[in-house]
């Protein structure tokens, strides 16, 4: 069963990226990726709804017009179960701070380590799922 | 007679009274003397004019013995010529003649009164003479002229004999008189002309004397305060004056003494503030330019955390997609050997040497790429908040720890690699408060630093004299921590000194140093704990790092 993984990055290089690495686990049919390049962007995409099950968000912080921070409180609004991991460049204690109060599940720096992003992922993924390889 | 003038110019000096009571006390002797002096001279006239009044009394007492004398003679004339012509008119001025002689005989009472004796006898005589002339006018009036002629002779004629000899000796007791008075008078004038002189030579000395020794018990003191004023005035103000004075001198020397003392004081107090005004400048030049030095460190410090976060981003991309395309070079591999089998030899030769290329190039990339990260990743350290938890650090055990961990790390990395350790570590270091981790970060770097120097010099001399040593030493001072790292390595140049802290900048070759250590070091003194970092050095000696930390951290200043 595909679940979904949604990023968001105001950087189009940031989505060819997560493409690639993931490229293995999309092509075997255990993740879908879904990209937005702004908060409003991934705002909308969420309201239309995202399929197949989306288990996890991926998003930077620092975002023209809205940023990762603000976003963060509005999915937490509306999907309160939903967990969020912030990836940034700036590993700030206040950031850090911020994103943590605003219930995000995870603080990422950049760069990303993929196989520890890899590994944490499977927890997210549905007892019934296929074990994806590395 | 010196000692005696001083004796006295000091007496007077000693005296309690003011100058101007002196002056007047000199003035009024002086006055006295000269009444004195015209007094001793009027006197003396008093005795010359009492003397000239006897003399004069003399004089008439013997012209009133003269006159007697001469009436006896005149009164013997007349008679004899009333003798002769023989008429009324001659008798007539005979007996004239007769009472002008009692007159004067009168007179002589009052001249010579103090003559009883002979006034008697002359008094005695002339009423004889009166009786005899009488006598003589009766037998001329009676015409028995022979008998007048008779009395004439015998009776007339002795009476005034007598009379004549009696005046006669009058007369020359008064002039033997009056030559002794001339001479008595003479003498008292040159004596008291003596004592006038006397006594006016003596005034004068003692006026002159007087004025001498109060105006050098004026002007004497009056120089030495000139000259004490003229010493204080060029600065020195260790003498007193010491004067004998009791008067307003003495106040006044009193006064300048006490104000010299004050100004000695002041003086004083002056060079104090002035050197501690001074040192003051000195610190606060020292502070200004250790300000300066951190405000550029903490300004390079942002611009090198901007750009490191500038460069972050991309290098981040060139990193990921180079390693991607590594994994997806070798999944091409895989996928293509098939394909790749079916060609001919040279043609498989090329795709293999090219693919091998290829490899190589993006593991460059990679490998590269990860150094630049790694630099990034230093630069950000500077910029990231205070993310060592502060705790109280026994210092000592810290340093310990972080010296033995530089030791094995560079012989880890290079096994021939050996120095000397020295520990000074002082025993009373109360824990003090700061983050360990980021102070483990600096005595790391100043160790390493140490330990590259001393070997380097190690390397470069031939001689087996040299021993490469670094040492520590803590100190414990009342409100700092001290801590000493030297080596007795290559030493740093002047020129550089100023530089050893600036981001990037760095004497090692290419790819073994980032330049950032002492940089991150001195922002984490500095910044982070408020303390101090110095750097003393000497080409071919020594380099030692001194670190003063604060027990009482105002702040951290990120």
């Amino acid at each position: 069963m595909t679940v979904s993984i949604f990023v968001v990055d105001d950087e189009s290089d940031v989505a060819e990226l997560f493409r690639q690495r993931f490229r293995r686990e999309v092509r075997q049919g255990t993740y879908a990726m879904h990209f937005a390049n702004s908060g409003e962007d991934a705002l909308g995409k969420l309201a239309s709804g995202i399929e197949p099950q989306l288990i996890v968000i991926l998003s930077d912080i620092n975002m023209p017009g809205m940023d990762g921070l603000q976003l963060l409180d509005e999915i937490k609004q509306r999907f309160p179960d939903l967990p969020v991991m912030m990836v940034t460049a700036y590993g700030d204690d206040d950031r850090r701070r911020r994103a943590s109060e605003l219930g995000a599940f995870e603080f990422l720096t950049k760069p990303v380590d993929f196989d520890r992003l890899k590994e944490q992922l499977r927890q997210f993924l549905p007892a019934s799922s296929p074990e994806a390889p590395h | 007679m010196k000692h005696l003038d001083k004796a006295l110019v000091d007496g007077v000096a000693r005296l309690p009274f003011q100058v101007q009571t002196k002056l007047l006390v000199a003035f009024l002797a002086i006055v006295v003397l000269l009444i004195a002096l015209g007094a001793v001279g009027l006197q003396v006239l008093n005795s010359v004019s009492g003397q000239t009044a006897r003399l004069i009394q003399l004089e008439r007492k013997i012209a009133a013995y003269r006159q007697v004398q001469e009436d006896t003679l005149s009164q013997l004339y007349h008679v004899s010529s009333a003798l002769l012509i023989n008429d009324e008119r001659s008798l007539d001025s005979a007996l004239r003649q007769l009472n002008d002689f009692g007159y004067d005989v009168d007179r002589l009472q009052y001249v010579a009164k103090d003559e009883v004796a002979v006034l008697a006898k002359v008094r005695e005589n002339y009423d004889a003479l009166v009786a005899v002339v009488h006598k003589q006018v009766d037998q001329i009036h009676a015409g028995r002229i022979d008998a007048a002629r008779e009395t004439q002779n015998s009776e007339a004629q002795p009476v005034a004999r007598t009379l004549e000899r009696l005046t006669n000796e009058l007369v020359n007791e008064a002039e033997a008189d009056m030559v002794a008075g001339i001479d008595a008078s003479e003498a008292s004038s040159r004596t008291a002309q003596l004592w006038v002189i006397l006594f006016a030579l003596g005034s004068t000395g003692l006026a002159l004397l007087l004025g001498r020794t109060i105006s050098r018990s004026v002007v004497g003191p009056l120089g030495e305060i000139e000259a004490r004023l003229s010493r204080i005035a060029a600065g020195d103000f260790d003498q007193h004056i010491a004067i004998a004075n009791r008067d307003e001198l003495g106040a006044l020397a009193a006064n300048v003494n006490r104000t010299s003392d004050q100004l000695g004081k002041l003086y004083q107090d002056l060079a104090q503030a002035r050197d501690s005004a001074r040192a003051a400048l000195r610190d606060l030049r020292a502070a200004q330019a250790s300000l300066i030095q951190a405000e550029k460190m903490a300004s390079l410090g942002q611009l090198t955390a901007g750009i490191a976060h500038e460069i972050k981003n991309p290098l981040n991309f060139v990193n990921n997609f180079a390693s991607l395309s590594v994994e997806l070079l070798g999944e091409l591999k895989e996928t293509t050997a098939p394909a790749i089998a079916t060609l001919d030899e040279d043609q498989r030769a090329v795709v293999a040497d090219t693919t091998e290329l290829l490899t190589g190039n993006l593991e460059k990339i990679v490998e590269h790429g990860q150094r630049a990260d790694n630099i990034v990743k230093s630069m950000l350290e500077h910029s990231r908040g205070v993310s060592g938890e502060r705790r109280g650090v026994d210092l000592n055990a810290l340093i310990e720890e972080a010296l033995n961990l530089a030791y094995h790390g560079a012989r880890a990395q290079d096994s021939s690699f050996n120095i000397t350790l020295e520990r000074d570590y002082a025993t009373s270091l109360a824990e003090i408060e700061l983050a360990p981790q980021e102070m483990t970060r600096v005595f790391l770097n100043l160790f390493g630093n140490g330990f590259y120097a001393a070997d380097k010099r190690a390397k470069a001399s031939s001689s087996n004299g040299y021993r490469p040593t670094l040492s520590v030493t803590t100190r414990a001072t009342e409100a700092a921590v001290e801590v000493r790292v030297r080596d007795n390595g290559i030493g740093i140049p002047p020129e550089i000194k100023t530089k050893l802290f600036q981001p990037f900048f760095t004497t090692k070759p290419a790819g073994e140093g980032t330049g950032l250590g002492l940089s991150i070091s001195y922002d984490i003194v500095t910044q982070q704990h408020g303390g101090t970092i110095q750097v003393d050095s000497q080409v071919g000696e020594f380099t030692e790092f001194t670190i003063r930390l604060p027990r009482t951290q105002s702040a951290a200043a990120h």
